[in-house]
């Protein structure tokens, strides 16, 4: 029997700079994808070496990718206070992802593009991508 | 309420018919052996689309089939119910028996479909929804 587990129910909540312990559950969220984490490659071989030899550098983490079906009035989406008021005032929050059978991710980034679709045929949706920045929490382990 | 009661009350709204005198709901329905009728039967749909939080949206399908003994009264009938429906344009963010409906929209033209066990010409026309769950 498979250990693998549905990743439905993964959920991403936001806090606010100017309240960074109030998170509030991101509303109507489709898939998601996480922070890749990657290290850039140095070559270190060196001419006596016969191998290669390298060097990775510092931590990071790629792109955040989020769907979600638009709520355009919605707190947590609109222009006053939601994921698109954080792209126009480009305010670094706080956001907290939450998986099945409770691996937290926590960290602090800031919301780099965001784009919304209206079909002739279907929902009004919404992607955003948020860049992660600085220390982060993988269930309360300061990972930076 | 279920999806077909909701359907069915927008059409009675809109006065295309009665419900158990000329529209009849689901495929064990017993219908008149003379007259007009609109049946309606759901036809499954697709699956739903979830979303991480819990709120689906459910996308099911009807067919709706009218007869007579006049083609043209049979035809008649049925656009009455597809005019009802948005018609060509569908019919877009609305609520139903207080459930909200995203979309209903015709997947065809109305289609000739033949006789039915009482000869009677009848019409028909699917269409497709996406809905919240009721």
């Amino acid at each position: 029997m498979t250990l693998a587990i549905s990743a439905h129910g993964t959920i991403i909540a936001r806090a606010l700079a100017a309240t960074p312990t109030v998170f509030t559950d991101i509303a109507e969220l489709e898939d998601i994808t996480l922070p890749e984490l990657m290290r850039n490659v140095f070559d270190a071989t060196t001419q006596d070496k016969d191998i290669d030899n390298v060097v990775l550098g510092v931590l990071r983490r790629g792109e955040i990718g989020i769907a979600m079906n638009l709520l355009p009035t919605n707190a947590t989406h609109d222009h006053l206070t939601g994921l698109q008021q954080a792209i126009i005032s480009n305010t670094v929050d706080g956001y907290r992802f939450t998986m099945p059978q409770s691996l937290v991710w926590t960290l602090s980034g800031q919301i780099n593009k965001i784009t919304m679709k209206a079909p002739v045929d279907g929902k009004l949706s919404m992607n955003v991508a948020i860049r992660a920045s600085g220390k982060m929490l993988i269930n309360g382990i300061v990972i930076g | 309420m279920p999806f077909l009661d909701e359907l069915a009350a927008k059409l009675i709204a809109d006065g295309v018919g009665s419900l158990g005198s000329t529209i009849f709901l689901g495929s064990k329905a017993v219908i008149p052996t003379t007259g007009a009728y609109l049946a309606l039967a759901e036809t499954g749909g697709k699956f739903s689309l979830r979303t991480q939080n819990d709120t689906a949206v459910e996308r099911p399908s009807a067919q709706l089939k009218a007869g007579h003994e006049s083609y043209r009264t049979a035809r008649a009938l049925l656009m009455a119910a597809y005019t009802s429906l948005g018609g060509a344009n569908g019919l877009h963010n609305v609520t139903l028996s207080s459930i909200s409906y995203l979309s209903i929209t015709p997947k065809q033209q109305i289609t000739d479909t033949g006789l039915d066990g009482a000869g009677r010409p009848t019409v028909t026309f699917n269409i497709d929804v996406v809905k919240q769950p009721s």
